[in-house]
């Protein structure tokens, strides 16, 4: 009986071991975000407001390319897209621009844009001073709405980046139960 | 040195089915899970048949896009976690605990419940196929959102994973339970045979992995049914972030499915070549390193999401790595070969197509492995290619070489050698007129997973579908093979081989239920 005890003290411990790594896949997830958000890498941009302060002085010289996308769900309720598909800025000056958004039913959508930037590099260098995506949405019917947008990108942004692609996309809130 | 206990009270054990359900016995647990495999084994094929059928011609001929996907999506999860993975389990049972000279599994109820889960979980998972929405099509790799669009069947897929999760799970926390703790007095575990070997290190992989995915499919049903947003960017969560938790299971999870093949094939090799096996200690290092290595290539599935420079280079890398320990295994089958008296039996056959077959997977590996060229490969045939390489002249003819190698231990009769050297040839012509063309028409730019496919391809894929109705027939050789055994043949001797070596050998063929209940003496 010794030999009995002695296996169940060992599948104890790889229960053990099992257990662990079930837990060990959900704290994967927080750990990806932080890797991310240190690293920049995904294109995730900080969703936090910026002081305007910081960005009246050092504008650079340099010339920037910086392009706006958008991403809607395919099922054309929402049109949505960016005024100004492209505009040229200098590095460290704070412009503004806008998205708009068309309800095209006859219901009202609630919903959030969630914005992406390439190169990955560049999403650390992107400080939004103010953002729609900061914030849910709500589109009555019919309703046209202008979102604005102010930023501003890092004069620090490394020289060989010449375009930064700014992505929004909007996704709806579904409740969970209607969705099935 | 036999020392096997005969005829006592405890051969006595319920007959018909309840010996089946209730019992204890690795022997029987090992049939059983053998058995199960087979059946699978058929199911599967008839799948990939349906998908080879589709694909015979250019256009859309017998079924629908939805149920072409289905196909491919089930018949991945058949083979793998109702094929390779319970038939590798199976011989695990069956042989390990003769090998390592211990009485029985060290926890025997508990293997008994792991072997039961198994049907449950695949009725679940086949039972899908006549559902409303069909049976799961997203892949077999479940990646979000796609895969949350399945319809009633979803729950039912995670589930059947969960459960072939828990009972991998079980099983191995027993093996290593059984290798640790059973081995007769003198066993070192430098001692042990390499399918021990070999094993050990799978449970291992499989007892770190396997809750991963479980953990992976169950925010899958929470993100479906209970509004959290863990791969959903409207909430704030990454579907990317899947990906890395699926293959953070997944690629070790192919190991899994390779490791105990290399057991396999180092016990036959020796026994053919009548040689010992070359550099044992590099063998066990070798698979000690493949299995660490294979926790930290994962990304390698997924050079295409945008992952930034330095990690496809580091996953680059670390990929090719691999190549070294199995390359170093490949050598040392080769070597024990060399200079060898070697005779060419039916698993011996299975063996040698194994190295030659398992190698070329090995090449369109690495081929995979950089960066810059898997934007070409991936999500194309040749990826097809590749792990088919690995897994049927790899996993599937590892496993049948086993069977051909230990069916006469196990029943007590000769196969007959004939019939099993024409089904080795016949497998081996179709498996490559299969999965040979595929690499050329991925190279060309076929996508897998498409019911249709571009004219230029129509040759090369008519081509392999005659290849894998020849494979699918040549099985049933197989199966003839195994009945015929079973129900007779001409007497095996306890040794079986002429150059076999270890414990099994010693006991007679069958041997008795209840075995090494004294421990042998280890020399």
């Amino acid at each position: 009986m010794k030999e009995k005890k002695l296996n169940i003290k060992t599948a104890k411990k790889l229960i053990f071991i099992c257990f662990s790594m079930f837990l060990f896949s959900f704290a994967l997830i927080p750990l990806y975000n932080v890797i991310c958000d240190v690293t920049g890498l995904n294109g995730n941009t900080s969703n936090l407001k910026e002081k305007v302060e910081a960005y009246k002085e050092n504008v650079s010289s340099e010339k920037l390319n910086i392009q706006f996308i958008s991403h809607q769900s395919n099922d054309n309720k929402l049109l949505f897209k960016p005024s100004e598909f492209e505009m040229i800025i200098s590095p460290g000056k704070v412009y503004s621009t806008m998205y708009v958004a068309t309800n095209k039913t006859n219901t009202t959508i609630v919903g959030q844009a969630v914005p992406s930037v390439s190169p990955n590099e560049a999403s650390k260098y992107l400080k939004k001073i103010e953002c729609f995506c900061f914030e849910e949405q709500t589109f009555k019917p019919g309703e046209v709405v202008k979102l604005p947008l102010y930023f501003a990108i890092d004069e620090k942004l490394p020289n060989r980046i010449k375009t930064v692609t700014l992505s929004y996309s909007f996704f709806e809130f579904v409740n969970v139960s209607k969705k099935n | 040195m036999s020392s096997v206990v005969k005829d006592t009270h405890h051969d006595e054990h319920p007959s018909g089915i309840m010996r089946w359900i209730t019992t204890t016995n690795h022997k029987d647990i090992g049939t059983l899970y053998l058995w199960f495999a087979m059946i699978m084994f058929f199911i599967g094929g008839l799948m990939a048949l349906v998908i080879r059928s589709e694909l015979f011609q250019p256009g859309l001929q017998f079924v629908d896009p939805q149920f072409f996907n289905s196909m491919t999506t089930m018949h991945a999860l058949v083979m793998i976690f109702g094929v390779v993975m319970p038939a590798f389990t199976g011989l695990a049972n069956w042989m390990i605990p003769i090998m390592v000279g211990g009485p029985d599994m060290a926890l025997p109820r508990m293997n008994n419940w792991s072997f039961w889960i198994m049907p449950f979980a695949f009725s679940m998972l086949l039972s899908t196929l006549w559902m409303d929405g069909g049976a799961p099509a997203g892949g077999w790799t479940l990646y979000p959102p796609l895969s949350l669009q399945t319809g009633d069947a979803f729950p039912f897929l995670i589930f059947a994973i969960h459960f072939m999760g828990l009972s991998s799970i079980m099983g191995a926390i027993n093996i290593v339970a059984t290798i640790l703790n059973m081995r007769a007095p003198g066993m070192t575990l430098m001692k042990m045979p390499l399918f021990v070997w070999t094993w050990l290190i799978t449970a291992f992989l499989l007892i770190a992995v396997m809750p991963v995915l479980a953990g992976g499919v169950t925010m899958l049903l929470t993100d479906k049914y209970f509004g959290t947003s863990f791969f959903n960017a409207a909430g704030g969560g990454d579907p990317v972030m899947f990906q890395h938790i699926f293959w953070f299971f997944g690629h070790p999870e192919v190991y899994i499915l390779i490791l105990p093949s290399f057991g396999v094939v180092s016990a036959i090799i020796p026994t053919f070549a009548r040689k010992p096996l070359f550099g044992y200690a590099s063998m066990v290092y070798a698979t000690a390193s493949i299995a660490f290595l294979s926790f930290i290539v994962w990304a390698h599935h997924m050079f295409t999401v945008g992952m930034p420079l330095a990690g496809e280079v580091f996953f680059m890398f670390a990929t090719m790595l691999i190549a070294v320990p199995t390359g170093v295994k490949v050598f040392n089958w080769v070597t024990t070969m060399w200079k060898g008296a070697m005779t060419f039996e039916t698993p011996m056959l299975f063996a040698i197509g194994f190295i030659v077959m398992f190698t070329i997977g090995g090449f369109s590996g690495l081929m995979l492995a950089i960066t810059p060229a898997d934007f070409q490969y991936h999500d194309t045939y040749f990826v097809v290619a590749h792990f088919h390489y690995v897994l049927v002249p790899g996993s599937i003819f590892a496993i049948m070489a086993a069977c051909y190698f230990w069916l006469p231990k196990w029943t007590g009769n000769m196969y007959p050698e004939t019939l099993g050297k024409v089904h080795f040839w016949l497998s081996t012509f179709f498996v490559n007129l299969t999965f040979f063309p595929m690499h050329f028409v991925g190279l060309a730019g076929m996508p897998r997973r498409i019911p249709d496919y571009s004219l230029q391809f129509a040759d090369y894929n008519m081509i392999a579908s005659i290849g894998a109705f020849g494979f699918g027939f040549a099985q049933i050789i197989f199966l003839y093979i195994i009945i015929k055994t079973i129900k007779g043949g001409s007497k095996a001797t306890d040794q079986v081989w002429e150059g076999a070596e270890g414990l099994e050998w010693t006991l007679p063929s069958p041997p008795p239920y209840h075995s090494f209940s004294t421990p042998p003496v280890i020399k």
